[in-house]
């Protein structure tokens, strides 16, 4: 019997609107978890640009279709310029940090590639490291100071990445940032393929969510999944609160069967979506205006 | 014994930002290693801690102290690392509110997701 193989389209970016590339992802998710196919053939060819929200996204799931044994591949691609970027970015792999020496490249770019960190703590220490460079030494926050930007980029991307190591058991996670100069934002995707949010509170005797909306809000909350002292939790509801209130930033989670948004023109709102879709692990994008300037002190978020 | 023993931080881990909680705790043990009561850790070309270096730092220093009685010094550190350390010490016991109401969008209807996504 030949293997049942679905050809997907990938549609146009259309619109900068972080929820279209969010909408788009849950529609191929729909598609591919509710077909009972063993091939994906990912078409690119109504495409020639995505933003990197919808790629980081797109890897998370190409990933977890792999990872349950469908086999994906890719169509009316190559020869493109649209292609070099896929390469340039490592889509398709993504790029450890810890043996790539020609990280340098990036600094003249306005994106880094798709780092696939190891939660394991040694090379997690050196790749976000290597990550933080990048993107430090690519852009220009023009109403921040260097200061303000390098520790708001470091907090972002410890604290985040440290979550996935803590909490998703996951034995990877990604980082992946573009700059959008004309535009006047940037995005910054973190996310892995691990056990979600949800799950994440299993092993808690202090916070036990009934359902994964309970758990979202938890989380955005800072209850630790952690039985230990107060001052775990932070990461997760500081990320946020630095970015929605201290630099008028758009965070948009995605886990599981929901979405949690705040910022822009939602206000902390629990999405629960079709019937069909899900992301296993978790998806995170923070969007950052370049014209930002940080409301209050930086170091009032930390507490 | 009544001693110093001076550690240079970029020798035990060759970072200007230190990120993992692991690698605070790495340090306290490597540090804590040594007959000297006093220990002292020169934060020389440390430019960033992240928060969850910071609490685990906080930790393992305390735990040093109440278990050993060895004192951790800090030295020739910036400014981002005294107020990232002074932040999260003000955490340390303080209960978080955790009592808000988030909105919630049951939707599960295609046409739903997509008015709620493309509008924000």
């Amino acid at each position: 019997m030949s293997a049942l193989q679905i050809n997907l389209p990938i549609p146009k970016a259309s619109q900068d609107n972080l929820g279209h590339a969010i909408f788009k992802l849950i529609q191929l998710s729909k598609i591919v978890d509710s077909a009972p196919v063993s091939i994906v053939q990912l078409d690119f060819s109504n495409t020639r640009f995505q933003y990197s929200c919808f790629l980081a996204g797109l890897h998370l799931l190409i990933r977890q279709w792999r990872a349950i044994g469908k086999i994906v591949t890719f169509t009316n691609i190559d020869s493109d310029p649209f292609y070099n970027y896929l390469c340039a970015i490592k889509f398709f792999d993504g790029c450890n940090g810890e043996t790539d020496s020609d990280l340098d490249v990036y600094k003249s770019k306005t994106y880094t590639p798709v780092f696939r960190f190891s939660t394991e703590p040694k090379f997690r220490e050196r790749c976000v490291n290597v990550a933080i460079d990048v993107i430090f030494g690519q852009t220009n926050m023009t109403g921040l100071s260097s200061s303000d930007f390098k520790n708001v980029i470091d907090y972002f991307i410890s604290e985040l990445t440290n979550n996935i190591a803590d909490h998703s058991k996951s034995s990877h996670g990604i980082v992946f940032t573009q700059v959008y100069p004309q535009k006047g934002f940037m995005d910054v995707t973190i996310g892995d393929n691990g056990v979600g949010i949800l799950s994440s509170y299993s092993s808690s005797t202090k916070f036990q969510p009934n359902n994964e909306k309970e758990a979202i809000e938890m989380a955005i909350q800072g209850c630790s999944t952690k039985d230990l002292a107060e001052s775990r939790g932070y990461g997760l509801s500081q990320s946020r609160n630095l970015l929605v209130k201290g630099l008028s930033g758009i965070f948009c989670m995605w886990t599981g069967r929901h979405l949690f948004v705040d910022g822009g023109k939602a206000n902390s709102v629990t999405v629960r979506i079709e019937e069909g879709a899900n992301l296993n692990g978790c998806y995170l994008n923070l969007r950052l205006p370049l014209s930002s300037t940080l409301v209050g002190d930086f170091y009032d978020y930390m507490s | 014994m009544n001693c110093t023993h001076s550690i240079l931080l970029t020798d035990f881990i060759n970072q200007h930002s230190l990120i993992t909680r692991e690698a605070a705790q790495a340090l306290i043990e490597y540090a804590g290693d040594t007959a000297c009561r006093q220990i002292e850790l020169d934060f020389t070309g440390v430019d960033f801690i992240s928060r969850s270096f910071a609490d685990q730092f906080h930790k393992e220093k305390m735990r040093l102290w109440q278990t050993a009685s060895k004192e951790v010094e800090i030295v020739n550190a910036c400014d981002n690392v005294l107020e990232m350390l002074k932040a999260v010490s003000k955490t340390q016991d303080e209960p978080k509110d955790n009592s808000r109401q988030f909105a919630y969008i049951d939707v599960g209807s295609r046409p739903a997701v997509k008015r709620f996504l493309l509008s924000i």
